[in-house]
C-alpha cells in the first residue's frame, strides 16, 4: 500500500514535470529536424538551422539590442533594488509598507498594464519609442526582484556588525561598502543574473515600448506571426540553455549561502 | 539620518517616475477621446460609458475572468501536491526538483507558447503521436485555436507562479508541530487536514492570486493559440494600441483592468502573503 502511494506520487510528479518541460523539449528536438514542418517521426537530423543562425544578421542585431537593453536595465535595477532593500530593512519609515507595495506592483501587475501606462506617458511627453524606452520599462520589473532577494539576505545579516563599524568611526557609506555589501554580494549577484534572464526573455512590456530596433524576443514574435520556421527552435534552444545555466548559477549561489548560514547557526 | 533621507528621496523618485506618473498619464488619456484618428484633449467619460454599455466589452471581460479562474484553480490543484512531493525529498534532489519547477518561470515565455501551438497543431506533436500509435485515424484540428488550448498553455506558464508561495508556506511549517500531532495520536491524514493544510492556506491564496493575475492580463497566449474564439480582454487593449489607434479607449480598458486587479490584490492581501513569491 505504501509503495502504491509512493508510486502514485512519483507518477504524478513525473507527469507535471513533463508538462512543464514538454514545450522546451519539443523545441530542442525539432531544432535538429531537417524537415521544414514540425511532424513526427523525425526522418533526418541536421545542424543546418544552427548553421543558418550565423548568416542571419537580423538575429545578431536583435541579440545585440537585447543586451543593450538588459545590461543597463539590470544595472539600474541593482542600484535601486539594493537601496530600497537597505532602506526598508534597516530603517522604520512612515508609509514604508505602502512604498514597498508600490515598488512591488510592476512585478505583480500584468505586463500589459506597465506597458500601456509607460507607452501613454511617453506619448504624453512626446518621447519617441526607442531602446531607451524599453530599458525604462525593464527597470520597473527587475527592481522588485533585486529588492526582495537582497531584503531576504539582509534579514539574516546581523546589523550589529554595521553598528560596530560605525562606532569605530566609519561613515555610513563606508560601512555599507566595506561591511554590508560584501555580505550581501551573493544576493545582489543572484538578483542581477535573474534580472538579466527575465529581461532577456521579456516581450510583453517591450511590445508597447519598442521603436524601430527589435530586441530578440520581439524579432521572434514577428517571425512567429509570419508562420513556422525551424530557425526559431534553434535560436530558442540556445537561449533556453543559456538562461537555464544562469538560473542554475544564481540558484546554487542562493542555496549555498543559505546552507552555509544554516551550518553556522547549528 | 542624512543618508536615510537621501535614500528615501531616491526611492520616492523611482516610485514617482515608474509608477505614479505612468498611471496618471493612463488616467488622463482615458478621459480623452478620439475623433478621426485625432485625440480630443477635453474631459469626457465617453470611453467608460462605451465600455459599460457595449455588451462586447463586458462579455469579453466576464469570459476572461472565467478563463483566468479556471487556470488559477487547476494551477493550485496541481501545484499543491507537487509542493508536498518536493518538500518530502531531501538534499540535492530537493534543490534540483525545486529549481526545476522554478526555472521555466523565467525562461522562454514566448517559445513555450509558440511550442504549444505546434504541439497542439493539426500536424503537431500530439496529433502525429496519436496517429502514429493508431489512436486517431486522422489528425484532429480541434486541439488548437480555442479556449482549452489557451487554458493548457496558460497552465504551463502559471504553475511555477503558484508553486512558489505554496511551497514556501508548506516548507515553513515547523517539524515539531507535525511531531506533536503524531504524538497525540493523529493519523497522517488528520495531521494534514488539521495542521498542514490550514497553515499553508496563505500560500495557496497567494499562488492562486498570481496565477489568476498572470492569466487575466495575458494577451500573447490567446493571440497565438486562442484563434478567434479564444480572444481575451488583453487582446482588446492590444488592438487599441495597434491597428485601431484608439489610445484613449485603450487607456480606459487598461485602467479598468488595473482597478480590477488592485481589488483582487486587496481582497487576497489579508489572507495571503504577497512577499512569499520571492522567498525560495
Amino acid at each position: 500500500m505504501k509503495y502504491l502511494k509512493y508510486g502514485g506520487a512519483l507518477l504524478f510528479a513525473f507527469i507535471v514535470y513533463t508538462f512543464l518541460y514538454l514545450p522546451i523539449l519539443v523545441t530542442i528536438l525539432f531544432s535538429f529536424n531537417e524537415s521544414k514542418i514540425q511532424v513526427l517521426p523525425i526522418k533526418k537530423l541536421t545542424f543546418d538551422w544552427y548553421r543558418g543562425l550565423f548568416s542571419n544578421t537580423e538575429l545578431w542585431v536583435a541579440a545585440k539590442n537585447s543586451l543593450l537593453v538588459s545590461l543597463p536595465a539590470t544595472l539600474c535595477a541593482i542600484v535601486f533594488g539594493t537601496l530600497a532593500a537597505y532602506l526598508f530593512q534597516r530603517y522604520r519609515i512612515r508609509g514604508g509598507a505602502f512604498l514597498q507595495f508600490l515598488i512591488l506592483l510592476p512585478y505583480i501587475l500584468p505586463g500589459i498594464i506597465i506597458g500601456t501606462s509607460l507607452n501613454l506617458l511617453f506619448k504624453f511627453l512626446n518621447v519617441d519609442a526607442s531602446l531607451m524606452t524599453v530599458i525604462i520599462g525593464h527597470i520597473t520589473f527587475i527592481t522588485p526582484v533585486v529588492m526582495f532577494l537582497v531584503m531576504d539576505r539582509l534579514k539574516r545579516f546581523d546589523p550589529n556588525l554595521e553598528f560596530a563599524s560605525m562606532d569605530l568611526g566609519a561613515s555610513p557609506l563606508r560601512t555599507f561598502l566595506l561591511i554590508t555589501l560584501p555580505n550581501i554580494r551573493g544576493a545582489v549577484l543572484a538578483g542581477a543574473l535573474l534580472g538579466l534572464t527575465i529581461s532577456f526573455d521579456e516581450v510583453i512590456v517591450s511590445f508597447f515600448l519598442i521603436g524601430t530596433d527589435n530586441t530578440l524576443p520581439m524579432l521572434i514574435w514577428s517571425m512567429i506571426r509570419h508562420g513556422y520556421s525551424p530557425q526559431i527552435n534553434a535560436v530558442y534552444t540556445l537561449i533556453v540553455l543559456f538562461s537555464l545555466g544562469l538560473i542554475a548559477i544564481a540558484g546554487s549561489r542562493l542555496f549555498a549561502q543559505r546552507n552555509s548560514k544554516a551550518a553556522t547557526e547549528e | 539620518m542624512y543618508g536615510k533621507n537621501l535614500m528615501l528621496i531616491m526611492i520616492s523618485v523611482w516610485v514617482l517616475l515608474f509608477i505614479v506618473l505612468p498611471v496618471s498619464a493612463m488616467l488622463l488619456f482615458s478621459f480623452w477621446s478620439i475623433d478621426n484618428f485625432r485625440i480630443i484633449h477635453s474631459f469626457s467619460i465617453q470611453n467608460y460609458s462605451k465600455i459599460f454599455q457595449d455588451p462586447i466589452y463586458l462579455s469579453l471581460l466576464w469570459k476572461t475572468i472565467k478563463l483566468a479562474l479556471i487556470v488559477a484553480v487547476l494551477s493550485a490543484l496541481i501545484s499543491y501536491p507537487l509542493a508536498l512531493f518536493v518538500n518530502h525529498r531531501r538534499g540535492t534532489l530537493k534543490t534540483i526538483l525545486f529549481l526545476g519547477v522554478l526555472a521555466p518561470l523565467w525562461v522562454g515565455y514566448l517559445v513555450r507558447i509558440y511550442s504549444w501551438r505546434s504541439i497542439l497543431g493539426e500536424s503537431g506533436f500530439i496529433n502525429s503521436l496519436l496517429v502514429l500509435t493508431g489512436i486517431l485515424k486522422q489528425p484532429s484540428s480541434s486541439l488548437l485555436f480555442n479556449s482549452s488550448a489557451v487554458v493548457i498553455t496558460m497552465l504551463c506558464i502559471s504553475i511555477p507562479f503558484t508553486f512558489i508561495p505554496i511551497y514556501s508556506a508548506i516548507e515553513k511549517i515547523p517539524g515539531n508541530l507535525l511531531q506533536a500531532a503524531a504524538d497525540l495520536g493523529a493519523s497522517g491524514s488528520r495531521t494534514f487536514w488539521t495542521v498542514v493544510f490550514p497553515l499553508s492556506m496563505p500560500g495557496v491564496v497567494t499562488g492562486f492570486m498570481f496565477a489568476f493575475i498572470t492569466s487575466f492580463g495575458d494577451y500573447m497566449t490567446p493571440s497565438l493559440v486562442g484563434g478567434t474564439s479564444g480572444i481575451m480582454y488583453g487582446n482588446m487593449i492590444q488592438t487599441q494600441f495597434g491597428n485601431s489607434y484608439n489610445w484613449p479607449l485603450g487607456a480606459a480598458l487598461s485602467m479598468i483592468m488595473l482597478l480590477f486587479i488592485l481589488a483582487v490584490i486587496a481582497a487576497t492581501r489579508k489572507i495571503g502573503n504577497v512577499q512569499a513569491i520571492f522567498e525560495e
